[in-house]
């Protein structure tokens, strides 16, 4: 059976190429910041949002979308006031959303865990055409960002002060990264879930890194490792009927596992 | 930044009786950094008191004291990174909140603060530092990368990754950073330590150069070693009066200012061999 004779097999290939492309490039400036594990918050944040749209009857991704990018202007915001409370701050807002998300999503009418479990986890055959093009749209936006800010981005991951010096807004540009992540996991949540999709953020450029000297270097591999992961995960849940983003996070990890190891068991054999 | 009007009157008094010179008032428009009464309070201790200076334009300054007595501070605060409980910090004569012309400013921090994370190459470190605050990944000049990273000795360096390299290669590196902008002013934080006698040698000839064209150079120091027949004034922060200004006039320091226990901090031996005094 060839997976691509399925409509709904088409729309979960390019859903999950979409997010493969995206994440490395959005999640790099969290590694870069050392904020990886600012995706993850994200996605928690976002469930809120996903239960508050169960609650008022307004379409998820869209309701999650607003959701995640407030969470993500909070989250900067208390980081620029204190950064001694950082992590405290970030795990306040982050518990907030996952607890708020399973509330709001019980008070809902037809809000049961079953509609929950597909944000969490992502589910292949519920993503509809309508999904697909938000997904391609809210793509284009991001990869314009980059194009045009990325650069700041760079400079202000690399180090703030130099930045600074450089004439960048290290405020607006801190809170665009953060934003633009939020973004990526939203729109991630259909195919990787939300639990997971921010270790396709991470785990491509983690093992990336293994291998390279340069930033863009890095950025471009880890595009590569990422999108050979969604695609292997993707047949891999068609084939055995397993959920596709629990699949995708495992390849990505096995390859980072090999990415760490294998120059290590090359030097050994020689 | 409410500054009463006997304060600052007061402070310029103090400073005229302590016979340092104070520019004209036409003059400090143009100067590149002037800071008028400047107070920096960190975590409830001021670390900055009532500081007044103006930086005139080609002149190369080292601000020396002992670890804690500001003088990192003075510089941070000089470029806005550390905001003032009181007073006024102006670059070219604009405060330094509302200041735009950042390409005219260069700075060499001490550490690259993230440089582990990612992988950074060499010449992505001095592309994005020459790029400014420009919008676009469109590559800036890639001859000027070659010619100042052939200068400091790195160019067959400039595909390694940042954290590859040994500490001084580092610091050459940011200073070539630094150097991509062509900027009138540069700043350095502590630029000659951990370097070797060579690349301190290296480092006071791209000064030298840099000052011959009459730009403004502000070093960050222990002791003036090699750099001190380029230093024009010295200002030595504090040991008895923490954060304020214990001595500014022209090199060398007078020996009472020294720092008993600075000359040794987290420097190889041999560099005392060929210190300031």
């Amino acid at each position: 059976m060839n997976p691509l004779d399925y409509e709904f097999m088409q729309r979960a290939l390019l859903s999950a190429m979409i997010i493969g492309i995206l994440a490395p490039m959005v999640g790099i400036f969290l590694v870069q910041r050392r904020l990886a594990l600012l995706g993850d918050g994200m996605g928690h944040v976002a469930l809120a949002g996903v239960g508050l749209a169960f609650l008022l009857g307004t379409q998820p991704v869209a309701t999650a979308l607003i959701v995640a990018a407030i969470g993500a202007a909070l989250v900067e915001l208390i980081r620029l006031r204190s950064k001694s409370v950082g992590d405290i701050a970030l795990a306040l807002v982050f518990y907030g959303g996952i607890a708020g998300g399973v509330l709001l999503t019980s008070l809902a009418e037809n809000g049961s865990s079953t509609a929950l479990n597909q944000y969490l986890f992502g589910s292949l055959a519920t993503a509809g055409l309508g999904d697909v093009v938000a997904l391609g749209i809210a793509g284009v936006v991001v990869l314009a960002m980059l194009g045009i800010f990325g650069r700041q981005m760079f400079a202000v991951s690399l180090d703030p002060d130099l930045a600074h010096v450089q004439g960048i807004r290290v405020d607006l540009i801190s809170l665009l990264i953060s934003v633009t992540a939020s973004v990526v996991v939203v729109i991630g949540m259909r195919t990787v879930g939300l639990l997971l999709v921010a270790a396709i953020m991470i785990v491509p450029v983690a093992a990336a890194q293994q291998m390279t000297r340069s930033f863009l270097a890095t950025a471009g591999i880890a595009v590569i490792i990422s999108l050979f992961a969604s695609i292997a995960g993707l047949l891999q849940a068609f084939y055995f009927d397993v959920p596709s983003g629990p699949a995708i996070v495992l390849t990505a990890l096995l390859l980072f596992a090999i990415a760490a190891t294998a120059p290590r068991l090359v030097g050994a054999v020689r | 930044m409410n500054v009463s009007v006997a304060g600052r009157y007061r402070a310029k008094i103090s400073r005229k009786g302590k016979g340092t010179t104070l520019p004209s008032s036409e003059q400090k428009a143009e100067d590149p950094f002037q800071i008028e009464s400047g107070t920096v309070v960190l975590g409830g201790e001021a670390v900055l008191r009532n500081v007044s200076l103006s930086i005139p334009n080609g002149q190369f300054l080292a601000l020396l004291g002992a670890n804690g007595s500001g003088k990192s501070t003075l510089l941070r605060t000089f470029l806005g990174l550390q905001s003032l409980a009181d007073g006024e910090v102006r670059i070219f004569g604009t405060p330094v909140d509302s200041f735009r012309q950042w390409r005219r400013i260069g700075y060499v921090p001490q550490d690259l603060m993230a440089s582990t994370a990612v992988p950074v190459s060499v010449a992505e470190i001095v592309q994005v530092s020459a790029g400014g605050s420009r919008l676009g990944w469109r590559r800036s000049t890639p001859d000027r990368t070659q010619e100042i990273l052939q200068r400091v000795g790195l160019w067959n360096k400039r595909k390694d990754s940042f954290h590859s390299l040994s500490g001084g290669q580092q610091r050459r590196a940011m200073i070539a950073a630094a150097l991509a902008k062509n900027a009138d002013v540069l700043l350095l934080d502590e630029p000659t330590a951990g370097l070797d006698r060579e690349n301190m040698f290296l480092l006071a000839d791209i000064l030298a150069e840099y000052k011959s064209a009459g730009r403004t150079i502000i070093v960050v120091a222990h002791e003036l070693g090699v750099l001190e027949p380029l230093i024009d004034r010295c200002i030595a922060m504090g040991q008895a009066s923490k954060g304020s200004i214990a001595y500014d006039g022209s090199p060398p320091l007078p020996s009472r200012f020294h720092d008993p226990h600075g000359h040794h901090e987290s420097r190889p031996p041999r560099d005392n061999t060929w210190g300031a005094d």
